[in-house]
């Protein structure tokens, strides 16, 4: 039994001994990992798990699918409702051809078969709608977040520069002055704590120890 | 302190805030410039005995 402490040989030399691991015991790490996998595939199907997107798909998918059942069985009772209050024999030929229409489809939708159908046909396409709403707003929100990394690269480019430059300018302060405050003015604007802050269009507070200096 | 002093503490700004942000840290620099470079301006403000309401109000 091993009991952690390294095992010495007579000399004192450590000696290195390989384990060889029962293939079992890697097969069993390997189906625990890929039932963990599984699981979480499963939460997150479910809408439990770290997949905002999907989950606010699902959701949205849902409401849809209720909003629509919902509408369509007011719809129905309605066009009942007027079946029963208009008389067949109409003297308007418009209103006639209303009636007729609107009974074949009141008939038909008493049919088994049509709901399943046109239920299953409606959440094909509200499924096909939601799906490319939510590809739209995620492509736009990609793209936005794309420009403002690119913004945030140009300013830091931007900035590096302008630190370089300063070196080698006799007043700094004075001479790139509306460049430094140009890039706090765009610092700020993406959230980062600038030296000025309300007053960028008066000046820069590195005159007042200029002054207070000289 | 030396005139050049206001001019560093705007370089160290410029210079490193702007390397976190090319290299694409946008959190680290917002931290640095939250942190280390208000540090440095508070410091120097105190050494001058402004408030920072004074000097950005010049």
């Amino acid at each position: 039994m091993n009991d952690g402490s390294p095992r010495l040989d007579d000399d004192g030399d450590l000696i290195v001994v390989a384990v060889d691991e029962p293939v079992e015991s890697h097969r069993a790490r390997a189906f625990s990992s890929n039932a963990w996998e599984h699981t979480m595939q499963a939460v997150m199907w479910m809408g439990l798990g770290v997949n905002s997107m999907r989950r606010f798909s699902g959701w949205a998918l849902a409401i849809a699918t209720t909003v629509f059942a919902f509408v369509g069985y007011i719809f129905q009772q309605v066009i009942a409702d007027f079946i029963k209050q208009q008389p067949q024999e109409a003297a308007n030929s418009a209103l006639k051809f209303l009636h007729a229409a609107l009974k074949f489809l009141h008939d038909l939708s008493e049919q088994t078969w049509f709901l399943v159908t046109a239920s299953f046909l409606v959440g094909f396409a509200a499924g096909f709608l939601v799906k490319w709403l939510l590809q739209k707003l995620d492509g736009s929100r990609a793209k936005q977040r794309e420009a403002l990394a690119d913004e945030r690269v140009a300013l830091g480019t931007k900035m590096v520069k302008l630190g370089d430059d300063l070196d080698d300018l006799r007043s700094p302060i004075q001479q790139a002055g509306p460049e430094i405050r140009s890039c706090f003015a765009t610092a700020k604007r993406l959230g980062l704590w600038v030296p000025i802050s309300e007053c960028l269009q008066c000046t820069l507070i590195v005159p007042r120890f200029w002054l207070k200096i000289t | 302190m030396h005139p050049d002093r206001a001019t560093l503490l705007v370089e160290d700004y410029l210079r490193q805030v702007g390397t976190l942000l090319k290299d694409g840290n946008f959190s680290s620099a917002k931290q640095y410039a939250k942190a280390n470079s208000k540090h440095f301006f508070d410091e120097a403000y105190a050494e001058f005995n402004l408030s920072s309401t004074q000097a950005l109000s010049f």
